[in-house]
């Protein structure tokens, strides 16, 4: 199925889910009825609803076969495997700098990530790539911790 | 007058004048936008005094809005959205060898456009702000839904989409404490979750990283067509100056559409651009040259206009706490890290700051015309930057830029799950502002809401019994009404112009397929 339907369909699900919770929250006597999850409540059942309309509305649109592909406003083409290729690559890559901060410190994990993001980018030759990388985290660890002082471990 | 002095502090005036030429030089690198480079910079304001902070943001928005021009004049790819409708004429000027008058034209009417809005914002806003001082609870929850629906609705794809992107922000903004009662909502028991999912984080994955990952996608692609040469920029701004008296009707109109259009939250500054240039197609007495082959008028109307945006956004910023755009909303997270909060006080409160961004719009718009003349030449050069070699930088920086906020790494992940789903929503026409907008203004909306609601004993008619709050609910139908008949139109327009093309040839194609 297109993500144009699962989409709206995750969120409408997630509504149901985010409402449920509310339901749960404490009420208080003073302000009995709109308590912490009369607000919740509402934007639960009003997401709910629209993202059940968009499934409804791209569902109808999905199966009319007069409508021109390029007048679509969502294109029928998912979600390509370079694409997801390139958000995996660019999360993983941030969530190990995260964790090489801790046990290598900032300076070599940030030089890794940006040099690891140039090659990814196509930036060529190597060893200016790698210069750049050594001299892109020098300058940010001079800038936020030598003149602001943020402490660059995490 | 304090404000001037403040806007003149010599740190203030450096900052703004580093604004200015990374706006400048961001906005012309194609790929890279306005929205960005304010978001990039915002880490540095947490270490900034006020006013030099602003000054800075203030000059990017300003530099920014003119630097689009330079591409779209000179690759014929626009360096922001504004600029799309700059390529038409400023392109075919610069290949008939007058580049630098066109960016001349360019510059030109971006500073008059700019100065144009200062002027309405330093005359409407005070009067407006006195006005506001007026609106309680109601009339603010009010105000808020209707901004939020009005982004919803401007924006890109259909105003269901819109609306879902707010309700999820509206979501996010209920994430830690209640803020009437102070109960624990969705917490699950982690403790950073308490104080809530600030913006900043949000606001920088979702402005950077799609760009990123769109750089990713996009390694191995062809270079940037070759930029055609200036031969003097000076030259260029000279010829621009003695043809402004043909151009002056069209500059003036095109700064009203575009202070007008900026005022209203959500629209943006390729509608002002379009708009004014259909203005001056429509109006223009100057046909020596065709418009769409490279007449002068074509390039000063949506120059003027997206420049004189500026000041138009920053109305309901400052006035309501409404940011209409990215850039204004990064501008109010900024003012919200100085501890000041954008909305009717903020005039009565911290009238100096307030008057020194004033001041510093008003330098930022001196300093463009002095770096527009010197820096030319260097922009030339600039623009053939691909905008792949400064992403990974611009990763790093995000993920300093979220950790330094709390010097929390929570922050990192909020920013880099908002930056996979900003790239997702977009792939899907899910615009992403509403959704930070709702975010922003999530806590402010549901606490007038509610207190509305306590003040009226649960008379959920408390919003319709006040005149002001009347008024907005009155605006909100009206245009969720108009929104949707324009939509169910444009659909019915376009299954009709589909059916007759579509069926033949499907038809024509079964028998090819036949035979």
């Amino acid at each position: 199925m297109a993500a144009r339907i699962i989409f709206p369909a995750v969120i409408a699900l997630l509504a149901v889910m985010y409402g449920w919770i509310a339901q749960g929250f404490p009420s208080m006597s003073l302000d009995e009825g709109f308590g912490p999850g009369l607000f919740p409540a509402f934007i639960a059942a009003t997401v709910g609803v629209l993202a059940l309309a968009e499934v409804v509305i791209q569902s109808v649109s999905a199966s009319r076969s007069n409508i021109d592909p390029t007048q679509r406003d969502i294109p029928l083409v998912s979600i390509s495997l370079r694409e997801l290729a390139a958000t995996c690559l660019l999360v993983a890559l941030i969530v190990a700098t995260v964790f090489a901060i801790r046990y290598v410190g900032f300076i070599p994990a940030a030089s890794g990530l940006v040099f690891a993001l140039s090659l990814a980018m196509g930036m060529r030759p190597i060893w200016v790539s790698a210069l750049s990388s050594i001299a892109v985290a020098l300058s940010a660890h001079f800038i936020f911790s030598g003149l602001f002082g943020l402490v660059l471990a995490f | 007058m304090n404000g001037l002095i403040e806007g003149l502090q010599p740190f203030t005036l450096l900052l703004t004048a580093v604004g200015v030429v990374l706006g400048l030089v961001i906005a012309a690198i194609p790929g890279l936008t306005v929205s960005l480079a304010v978001v990039l910079l915002l880490p540095f304001t947490f270490y900034l005094p006020a006013s030099p902070a602003l000054g800075m943001l203030i000059g990017v928005f300003v530099g920014g809005m003119a630097g689009g021009a330079i591409s779209a004049i000179l690759l014929n790819i626009p360096g922001n959205p504004a600029s799309i409708i700059t390529t038409r004429d400023g392109y075919p000027m610069a290949k008939e060898g007058r580049a630098d008058v066109a960016l001349g034209i360019a510059f030109l009417s971006s500073i008059l456009g700019g100065a144009f809005s200062l002027l309405v914002l330093c005359l409407v806003a005070p009067q407006i702000a006195k006005f506001a001082l007026l609106f309680g609870a109601a009339e603010q929850a009010m105000l808020v839904l209707l901004g939020l629906t009005l982004v919803a609705g401007f924006s890109e794809g259909s105003i269901i989409r819109g609306l879902i992107s707010a309700g999820l922000g509206l979501a996010i903004a209920t994430i830690g404490l209640d803020p009437i009662t102070a109960s624990m909502r969705y917490t699950f028991d982690i403790v950073e979750l308490q104080q809530g999912i600030s913006f900043i984080p949000v606001m920088i994955g979702m402005f950077a990283l799609p760009v990123a990952i769109q750089s990713l996608v996009r390694t191995g692609e062809n270079s940037l067509p070759s930029a055609i040469p200036v031969a003097s920029a000076q030259l260029g701004v000279r010829t621009a100056i003695a043809s402004l008296r043909q151009l002056w009707g069209c500059i003036l109109r095109s700064s009203a559409i575009g202070t007008t259009i900026g005022a209203i939250p959500g629209t943006g500054s390729a509608i002002a651009a379009i708009l004014s240039y259909q203005y001056a197609e429509r109006l223009s007495k100057n046909r020596t040259v065709e418009f769409g082959k490279g007449n002068p008028e074509g390039i000063a109307a949506p120059e003027a206009a997206n420049s004189a945006l500026t000041g138009g956004a920053l109305i309901p910023m400052l006035i309501l706490g409404i940011p209409g755009d990215p850039v204004t909303a990064v501008m109010l997270g900024a003012l919200l890290i100085q501890g000041l909060t954008p909305g009717f006080t903020l005039f009565r409160d911290s009238t100096e700051i307030v008057y020194g961004l004033f001041a510093s719009f008003g330098i930022s718009l001196a300093l463009l015309t002095i770096i527009s003349l010197l820096g030319i030449p260097l922009f030339v050069k600039v623009i053939r930057i691909p905008a792949r070699v400064l992403m990974p930088t611009i990763v790093l920086l995000c993920i300093i830029g979220s950790y330094a906020l709390q010097n929390s790494v929570l922050d990192v992940w909020v920013m880099l799950s908002a930056g996979v789903l900003a790239y997702y929503m977009q792939r899907w026409n899910y615009p992403i502002l509403p959704l930070l907008l709702a975010l922003i203004l999530g806590k402010i909306f549901e606490t007038q809401f509610r207190m509305s609601l306590i003040i009226a004993l649960g008379d959920p008619l408390i919003f319709v019994k006040k005149p002001i709050s009347l008024a907005f609910v009155v605006l909100l139908v009206s245009f969720l009404v108009w929104t949707m008949r324009r939509e169910f139109l444009h659909s019915q327009n376009s299954e009709r112009s589909a059916v007759p093309t579509s069926s033949p040839a499907s038809n024509n194609a079964h028998e090819v397929k036949g035979k």
